[in-house]
C-alpha cells in the first residue's frame, strides 16, 4: 500500500517537476512567478487536442501544440510583462495573474467548461509488478520528465547558447556586456518555459483529461514544488516536485482524501517557515 | 482655524449629500445591491491597500479572511442567536487571530513567495471550509442568517443596509487615513520602501508587519460580516482565490497606497462585470482584458490621474509655487 | 488630506451612480433581445416574463447552457401557438449567475427589480439556489429550480421556491428499494464527491440504509477534479460490499470506472448525478454495467419523451442531462398555472396568487407527471438505467 502510494505520488510529482523547472527559468529571469504557466499548459493541450481532432497525426499534433505554447509564451513575454517592466512588482505579479484570468476564460468560451477525451501515445494496459501496478502511461511521465530536465540541465551547463541563457538571466548587465543578445535570451527562455508546461500537459491529459480548469491545481503545485525546492534550480525543483507529489499521495491515502490539496500548503509552509530559501536554494547560489 | 474648518465643512457637505442621495436616486434594489457591494469591496479594497499598498506585503489570499469572517458571523448568528454586534465582534476577533497565524510564516518571506504563501493559506482556508462539515455545513454552507437589528432598528431591506454597510465604509476610511499618518503609518511605509533599512532605523519590523496583517485581517472580517448579514447565505465557493485576486486587483485599479484609491476600484470592480452583461459568455473574457490594460497603461491606478482631472488648476498651482 | 478625502467619497459615489445608471438601459437592452428572438410582444403589451437564472460563464456555463436552451425551446413552442392561454405571450428575461452564490444574488436583484419578471427558473448550482432564493421569496415571485437538487433548498420553508428535479433523498430511496427488494444486497460501500450535492447523498444513504435492510461497511470520499482513485477504491473492495453506490459527477464516475477496470475491481454500481451522454464518450467500454438512477432518459420510449429528444437534438445539436427535459417541463408547469389563474378569473400577476396555483400543479409533461409536495417538492416515480455497449437500457420503470 505504502509503496504503490509513493509509485502513485512519484507520476505526479514528475509532472508538477517539469512544470516547476518552468517556473524556476521564468523566475530567474523575471525576479517573480508567472501565475499564467498553468494556463499556458492548458491552452497547448487543447491546441494539441484541437490539431488531433482535425485529424492530424498525434505527434504532429504535439508537435505544433507544443509550437503554439511556445509562441504563447513568446508573446506573453513581449506583449504583457515587458511593458510592466519598469513597473512595480506588484503590477507584474498581479498582470500575469490577469493573464491567467483572461486565457482561462478564453478557454472556457472556446472550449467549453467539460472535459475532453485526450488520446495517449501509451497503451491503457496495467503493468503488473508483484502486487504493485503501475500503468505504461505513468511511467512514460517518469521517464519523460526525468529525460527533459536531465536534458536541460546538461544544455544550461555544456552547450553555449543554455550557458548564455543562463547569465542573462542571473547577470543582465554582465551578459550584455559580454555580447550575450540578452533579450533574444529572455524571448528563448519563456519559449521553453512555456514548452515544457505544454508537454506537461499532453502527458497529464490522457490521465486527467483535458478540461480548462486543470490549470489552477496543477498550476498552483508547480508553484509549491518550486519553491519548496528552492527556486532557480533544476535538481530543486525536480526535488520540490517529487516530494509535493509523494506527500498528496500519501497523505491522502492514510490522512484524508479531501485534505488532498492541502497537504501540498502546509509542506511549503512548513518549509518555509524552516527554510525561507526552500530546500536546495543556498548551494546553487554560491556555485552561480 | 474657523476659516478651515469652514472649507472643511464645505467638503463634506457635498460628500454628505452625495451619500444621502444614492438611496434616493438609485431606481431599483438591483443597483442598491450592486452598490452594498460596492460598499463591501471599498472595505476589501482598503484592507489590501493597509498591508500592500502602505506595507508592501502581497497578499493573494484575503478571501480567506473575507470567508473567516463571514462564516464566524453565520456561525454565530445562526448556531448561537447572537446580534449584529456580537457577531461582528467575534468576526473581528477570529480574523485578527488568523492574521497572526499567516503573518508567522509570512515574515520570513517576500515577493513571489509571500504571493504563494498566501494563496496556499487562502486555499488551506477555503479546503477546511468544504470539507470540516459538522462546522461549515461543507459546500452546502450556511443558510438563515437574520437581518442585523440594531438598537431596536431592523436593518432588512438594501437601503437600510446601504446606510449600515456607508457607516463602515467611512470609519473604515477615515481609521486608514488616521493610521497612515502615525507613527504606526510611517513604520508600514518605512517597511514597504526598504525593509532592510526600516530595521537600522531601529523600527521593529516584526510587530509592525504582524499588525499590518492584522489590521488587514480585520477590515475583511468587518467586510465578511456585513456580507454575510447581507446575503443571508454563506459558502465555501464565495471565497475563492478568484475573490482575492479581485480584492487586490480593486486595490491595483483604483491606485496603490492612495488613501483614495479602494473607493474608486471598488466602483470599478462592480459596475464593469455588470456593465458588461450585454456581451454573453465573452463577458469575463473581456472584464479580464480592461482590467489588464488598466495594469499596464496606469501602472499607479486610476485615482491619480482622476486626481489629476479633477484638481488640475491647484495642481498646477502648486506646481508654480514650487518653481 | 482631509479635503481630498471627502471630495474623493463624492465624486467616486456620484461616479458611482452614473456608473450603475448606464448598465440599467444596457441591462434592459439584453433583456429586450433575448425576448426579440423568442418573441415579439403582444401588441396589446400584455405579457407574461418569465426570468432565467443560470451559470452562462465561468467554470459551469455548459450546464447553464443546457438549461436556456431547453427553456428557450419551450417558450418558442408556446410563443408560436399563440403565448399563454393563447393570448399572452411569454417574454424571457435571462441573467447569468457565473455560477457564484455572491453573484447569483446580484442577477436575481435584476431580474425581480429591473425586468421585473413574473416568475423565475433557475439556478443550477444549489449553493446559488439557496442564495438568491431569498430574494424571491422577499418579492413573493414563484421561482422553479430544476437543477438543484440539495433537499436544503425546499426544506428551509420558503413557500416560494420549487425543485423540479428529484431531491437526493427521493434518488436514494429509490436505490436503496431496487438493490435491496430486487438485487437481495445486504450492504454497501458509496463513494461520493465532497460537495453538497455528494456529501448530501452521504448524509441521506447514512440515515435511511437500516429502513431497506442495508449496512454501510465503508464510504469514501473525493474532491471534484481528482484523477487518482486508486487507493479509495482499494479501501472499498477490502470491504466487500455486495455493490458500490457513487454519488457523483460522469467526469470523475467515468474515470472511477476506468480505473475499476484497470485494477480489476468488479462490483455492481449504481447512483445518480452522472447521468450525461458525456459518461459514455469518457468512460468508454468502462463504464457498462454501470447503473443511474434517473427522472428521465432518452432512452423511453414515451412518445413525449421521443419528440423532446429529437427536437432538442434537431435544435441545438449537442447531448443534454436530465436537467433539459425538467427545465422545458418547468415552463410549462408555470404556463399551466397561469392559465388556471385566468381561468379561475384571478391575477396571475400576483406572486402569491401564482404561487398558490404552481402549487397545486398536476402537470403530465415529458419527464411524467409533476406534483409538488407541501415543501415545493417534486414527487415522481424515477427510473433505473443500466448502461449496456454504451446505450442506455431501462431496467426499472
Amino acid at each position: 500500500m505504502l509503496f504503490q502510494q509513493i509509485l502513485n505520488g512519484l507520476t505526479n510529482g514528475s509532472l508538477y517537476a517539469l512544470m516547476a523547472v518552468g517556473v524556476t527559468m521564468v523566475y530567474k529571469s523575471l525576479g517573480m512567478l508567472n501565475f499564467a504557466h498553468g494556463d499556458i499548459m492548458m491552452i497547448g493541450t487543447f491546441i494539441t487536442l484541437a490539431f488531433v481532432q482535425m485529424g492530424i497525426p498525434y505527434y504532429i499534433a504535439v508537435v505544433l501544440g507544443i509550437l503554439s505554447a511556445a509562441v504563447l509564451g513568446f508573446l506573453l513575454e513581449r506583449i504583457i510583462l515587458r511593458k510592466v517592466k519598469f513597473s512595480s512588482f506588484v503590477n507584474l505579479l498581479i498582470a500575469t495573474v490577469g493573464v491567467s484570468y483572461v486565457l482561462r476564460n478564453t478557454g472556457m468560451v472556446i472550449w467549453g467548461t467539460s472535459p475532453q477525451l485526450f488520446p495517449s501515445a501509451f497503451p491503457e494496459n496495467l503493468i503488473r509488478l508483484g502486487s504493485f501496478t503501475i500503468t505504461p502511461q505513468s511511467i512514460g511521465i517518469i521517464v519523460i520528465s526525468l529525460a527533459i530536465i536531465t536534458g536541460l540541465h546538461l544544455f544550461f551547463t555544456r552547450v553555449k547558447v543554455g550557458k548564455c541563457m543562463q547569465l542573462a538571466s542571473s547577470d543582465p548587465e554582465g551578459a550584455a556586456m559580454m555580447g550575450v543578445n540578452v533579450s533574444y535570451m529572455r524571448f528563448l527562455t519563456f519559449g521553453i518555459s512555456a514548452s515544457l508546461a505544454a508537454i506537461a500537459g499532453i502527458m497529464i491529459a490522457p490521465l486527467t483529461y483535458a478540461r480548462v480548469d486543470m490549470s489552477a491545481s496543477i498550476g498552483m503545485k508547480a508553484f509549491a514544488a518550486a519553491i519548496l525546492g528552492g527556486i532557480g534550480n533544476l535538481w530543486g525543483a525536480l526535488l520540490g516536485g517529487v516530494i509535493l507529489g509523494v506527500v498528496e499521495a500519501v497523505g491522502s491515502a492514510y490522512i484524508s482524501t479531501a485534505y488532498r490539496d492541502a497537504f501540498s500548503f502546509i509542506i511549503l509552509f512548513v518549509v518555509l517557515f524552516v527554510k525561507p530559501t526552500g530546500l536546495l536554494n543556498k548551494k546553487i547560489e554560491n556555485k552561480l | 482655524m474657523n476659516n478651515s474648518k469652514k472649507a472643511q465643512l464645505i467638503r463634506i457637505l457635498p460628500a454628505a449629500a452625495v451619500i444621502f442621495l444614492i438611496p434616493v436616486l438609485t431606481p431599483n434594489m438591483y443597483v442598491m445591491q450592486i452598490v452594498n457591494m460596492i460598499g463591501i469591496y471599498i472595505i476589501l479594497g482598503t484592507s489590501i491597500n493597509v498591508l500592500t499598498g502602505f506595507t508592501g506585503q502581497l497578499s493573494l489570499g484575503q478571501a480567506a479572511f473575507f470567508g473567516v469572517g463571514a462564516y464566524t458571523t453565520a456561525l454565530l448568528n445562526t448556531r448561537a442567536g447572537w446580534q449584529f454586534f456580537p457577531c461582528l465582534i467575534g468576526a473581528v476577533l477570529m480574523t485578527a487571530l488568523f492574521g497572526v497565524v499567516l503573518a508567522v510564516p509570512a515574515l520570513k518571506v517576500k515577493g513571489s513567495y509571500l504571493a504563494l504563501l498566501t494563496m496556499g493559506f487562502g486555499e488551506v482556508v477555503r479546503i477546511v471550509m468544504i470539507n470540516w462539515t459538522p462546522v461549515t455545513n461543507g459546500t452546502a454552507g450556511i443558510l438563515g442568517i437574520d437581518s442585523p437589528v440594531i438598537f431596536g432598528l431592523y436593518i432588512d431591506n438594501l437601503t437600510r443596509y446601504y446606510f449600515l454597510i456607508m457607516v463602515f465604509v467611512i470609519l473604515g476610511l477615515v481609521y486608514q487615513n488616521v493610521i497612515v499618518k502615525t507613527r504606526t503609518g510611517r513604520a508600514f511605509i518605512a517597511i514597504r520602501e526598504d525593509n532592510e533599512a526600516a530595521e537600522l532605523t531601529g523600527i521593529d519590523v516584526t510587530s509592525y508587519k504582524i499588525k499590518a496583517f492584522v489590521l488587514s485581517a480585520i477590515y475583511c472580517g468587518v467586510a465578511g460580516c456585513l456580507y454575510a448579514m447581507m446575503i443571508k447565505y454563506v459558502s465555501p465557493d464565495t471565497f475563492t482565490n478568484n475573490i482575492s485576486s479581485v480584492i487586490l486587483w480593486t486595490a491595483i485599479v483604483g491606485g496603490f497606497g492612495t488613501v483614495m484609491g479602494p473607493i474608486l476600484g471598488g466602483v470599478v470592480m462592480q459596475v464593469l462585470p455588470e456593465a458588461l452583461r450585454f456581451l454573453g459568455d465573452w463577458r469575463l473574457v473581456v472584464y479580464g482584458g480592461i482590467l489588464l490594460i488598466v495594469i499596464l497603461r496606469f501602472p499607479g491606478g486610476l485615482y491619480p490621474y482622476v486626481e489629476k482631472l479633477l484638481h488640475l488648476p491647484k495642481a498646477k498651482k502648486a506646481g508654480a509655487g514650487k518653481e | 488630506m482631509r479635503k481630498q478625502f471627502t471630495a474623493a467619497i463624492a465624486l467616486i459615489m456620484a461616479a458611482a451612480l452614473g456608473g450603475c445608471s448606464p448598465s440599467t438601459p444596457a441591462g434592459g437592452e439584453t433583456s429586450a433581445e433575448a425576448a426579440s428572438t423568442t418573441a415579439a410582444p403582444a401588441a396589446s403589451g400584455e405579457q407574461f416574463t418569465l426570468g432565467l437564472i443560470c451559470p452562462l460563464s465561468g467554470s459551469s456555463a455548459v450546464s447553464g447552457q443546457i438549461l436556456k436552451n431547453a427553456t428557450e425551446m419551450a417558450i418558442d413552442e408556446i410563443n408560436a401557438a399563440g403565448g399563454i392561454n393563447g393570448e399572452i405571450p411569454i417574454v424571457m428575461a435571462e441573467v447569468d449567475d457565473e455560477g457564484v452564490p455572491a453573484n447569483s444574488v446580484t442577477a436575481m436583484q435584476k431580474l425581480v427589480e429591473q425586468d421585473k419578471v413574473n416568475a423565475v427558473i433557475g439556478s443550477q448550482a444549489s449553493s446559488c439556489t439557496l442564495a438568491n432564493m431569498e430574494i424571491t421569496k422577499a418579492a413573493k415571485i414563484p421561482q422553479i429550480t430544476p437543477a438543484s437538487s440539495n433537499p436544503a433548498v425546499t426544506e428551509s420553508g420558503n413557500p416560494f421556491i420549487y425543485q423540479m428535479t428529484a431531491t437526493d433523498s427521493l434518488h436514494m430511496q429509490n436505490i436503496m428499494k431496487y438493490m435491496s427488494e430486487e438485487k437481495g444486497a445486504k450492504s454497501f460501500a458509496i463513494l461520493y464527491e465532497s460537495s453538497d450535492f455528494g456529501t448530501g447523498g452521504f448524509k441521506i444513504a447514512s440515515a435511511i440504509c437500516a429502513d431497506y435492510g442495508l449496512t454501510m461497511v465503508d464510504s469514501e470520499v473525493y474532491n471534484a477534479g481528482d484523477t487518482d482513485f486508486s487507493v479509495v477504491l482499494s479501501k472499498m473492495q477490502k470491504a466487500e460490499p455486495d455493490f458500490f453506490i457513487f454519488w457523483g459527477y460522469h467526469t470523475e464516475v467515468a474515470m472511477i470506472c476506468k480505473q475499476m477496470k484497470q485494477y480489476g475491481i468488479d462490483f455492481p454500481a449504481i447512483g445518480q448525478g452522472y447521468n450525461s451522454p458525456e459518461l459514455t464518450n469518457l468512460g468508454g467500454s468502462a463504464v457498462d454495467g454501470v447503473m443511474i438512477d434517473t427522472a428521465f432518459d432518452a432512452a423511453n420510449p414515451d412518445e413525449k419523451v421521443q419528440e423532446f429528444d429529437k427536437k432538442y437534438t434537431e435544435l441545438f445539436g449537442a447531448g443534454y442531462d436530465q436537467n433539459a427535459p425538467q427545465s422545458y417541463d418547468a415552463v410549462y408547469v408555470i404556463k399551466d398555472a397561469v392559465e388556471r389563474c385566468i381561468k379561475d378569473g384571478k391575477d396571475y400577476r400576483n406572486g402569491e396568487v401564482l404561487n398558490s396555483y404552481i402549487k397545486s400543479t398536476q402537470w403530465d409533461g415529458v419527464t411524467g407527471v409533476t406534483t409538488f409536495d407541501e415543501n415545493g417538492r417534486m414527487n415522481k416515480e424515477l427510473l433505473i438505467i443500466q448502461i449496456e455497449n454504451g446505450e442506455h437500457k431501462i431496467i426499472k420503470d
